[in-house]
């Protein structure tokens, strides 16, 4: 549905197997997850904290290298971080930069590169107005609010055009009210764009209202126990699609597969 | 009006209170090591009058500035290049922390022997007792940069130069600048040290001849004169970090 001229990109994660060292020992996080994600999809990976969510998106991210299997975007092998990514975590007020200026924030995936300063101010105005900050472009992160800041750190992921955004836990510590304008901004600004977006959540409500598949780790090492498809219609409404009698059937079978 | 003039009792009672006490004590008793603060005064006008006095001065001002300033560079790029690089960081620590161990004033020795006693061999004993502290705050302070940062400086591809530069270095801004403070106070003292050790030139050299001969008011002039750089010194690096770090102030909530 969201197939304009500039999708996202395709993303094939093939019998991929993490493992950690503790202690010496190697500990395996993850171990023969397969799973595919076409253009433009949103692909929400929902499971219980420390299931291996976070390892599963910074290795496709290309922060750490898997142990066996490989991870291929639009059918290159992933070895770093690829061009053009978007990622944004839970943690914002650890992700931006407090020595710069929100604009300065928003600006910096442009360090290094080779873009005139007039296109380069337009475009972090652009990305700014997109989520609601054009009146905070001079501020500091932190003078700003939790969702504020986190519209801040969206902005800095989106400015770039991203071909994937890789969203981990990106609202979880923010109120219930911020949370679901967020989504909806989020949403929003992805099927414009036609972005790539993986979005882990133990929030089971929020992968259903956002997504277009579902997917659930379990298990240690974990593995995709289920697929679910959401097939809600959009635009969704906060209200309206959350009490859809398919979506509360998907959130039964979900709780159900993550309890599993 | 009435809350400036609130806010220059609150601050100056205490001294005020202190010097009183101290004429009044000296002025009635016999002990000729505790001039009255009148008398201190007094002495500061012929004491400065005599030009050895202010080269001295003079002396002991450019000691500081260049020894810090060689010491705490030498610091901040070691620092951040062993912070950095754990290679590095692993092959020097153990050598850094035994040459901080050694106080600097036992290191003097060394210097004069291979440096003499003249300038340069003081404000080479500065920079050292400088460099340690400097380049020991600096160096944690990058190998302990948020992950998050460097994960995010990853994702944007920064290179090694980049991202100690524009993330690391920035990131440590809090415990560089505690460690470039330290460094200052370190500074005052060896300073001090180093021109009592037979260089005759200097504060430090004024303050131990007016002792060796009994000039016990010159004495005080010299101790308090150094005081009195040191004050400066600490209030000029207060305002310089706050001009060149305000960030780092207000989002510590710190005034």
């Amino acid at each position: 549905m969201s197939q304009d001229i500039d999708s996202g990109v395709t993303l094939q994660v093939n019998d991929l197997a993490i493992s950690f060292s503790r202690n010496g020992q190697d500990v395996p996080v993850i171990d023969g997850l397969s799973f595919d994600v076409s253009a433009g999809e949103i692909l929400a990976v929902c499971g219980q904290s420390g299931i291996g969510k976070s390892t599963l998106v910074r290795s496709i991210a290309g922060l750490i290298s898997p142990h066996r299997g490989e991870i291929s975007i639009d059918s290159n092998v992933v070895r770093e971080p690829i061009e053009n990514l978007g990622f944004v975590t839970q943690d914002y007020s650890r992700s931006l930069f407090p020595w710069l200026s929100v604009e300065k924030n928003v600006a910096l995936p442009f360090k290094g590169r080779e873009i005139s300063k007039a296109e380069r101010k337009v475009r972090v105005s652009q990305a700014l107005a997109e989520v609601g900050l054009e009146d905070s472009a001079r501020l500091y992160p932190w003078q700003l609010s939790g969702g504020m800041q986190q519209r801040v750190a969206i902005a800095r992921a989106l400015v770039v055009k991203p071909k994937l955004l890789i969203l981990d836990e990106p609202f979880a510590s923010l109120d219930v009210y911020v949370r679901l304008e967020l989504e909806d901004l989020v949403l929003n600004l992805v099927q414009t764009h036609g972005t790539t977006t993986l979005l882990v959540t133990h929030d089971i409500d929020e992968a259903i209202y956002m997504a277009d598949r579902v997917i659930v780790l379990s298990g240690t090492p974990a593995d995709s126990t289920s697929d679910i498809s959401v097939n809600l219609p959009r635009p969704r409404v906060q209200m309206e699609t959350r009490s859809n009698p398919a979506f509360l059937q998907l959130r039964n079978q979900l709780h159900a597969s993550i309890r599993a | 009006m009435k809350n400036r003039l609130i806010s220059f009792l609150k601050f100056t009672w205490f001294p005020v209170l202190v010097v009183t006490a101290w004429q009044f004590v000296s002025s009635n008793a016999a002990n000729p090591f505790f001039p009255a603060p009148t008398k201190i005064y007094a002495a500061t006008k012929y004491v400065f009058t005599a030009q050895w006095v202010t080269q001295s001065l003079a002396t002991s001002l450019y000691t500081i500035f260049a020894g810090y300033l060689i010491g705490s560079l030498l610091g901040l790029v070691f620092g951040s290049i062993f912070g950095s690089n754990n290679l590095l960081r692993e092959i020097f620590t153990p050598i850094t922390n035994f040459m901080r161990s050694i106080p600097s004033p036992a290191k003097i020795p060394v210097i004069i022997a291979l440096f003499g006693i003249g300038l340069s061999s003081r404000i080479t004993t500065v920079a050292i007792a400088v460099l340690f502290p400097v380049l020991l705050t600096t160096m944690r302070a990058i190998a302990t940069t948020d992950s998050h940062l460097l994960d995010y400086s990853k994702i944007l591809k920064f290179g090694y130069f980049r991202s100690l530069i524009q993330v690391r270095i920035p990131a440590a801004t809090g415990e560089i600048l505690a460690g470039l403070q330290v460094a200052l106070q370190i500074a005052v003292l060896v300073m001090v040290v180093s021109e009592m050790l037979g260089s005759g030139k200097g504060l430090g050299a004024f303050v131990i001849r007016a002792q060796a001969t009994y000039m016990i008011t010159d004495m005080w002039v010299g101790i308090l004169t150094i005081g009195v750089v040191g004050l400066i010194l600490t209030e000029g690096f207060g305002f310089l970090e706050r001009k060149l770090a305000p960030w780092y102030f207000s989002s510590k909530g710190i005034k």
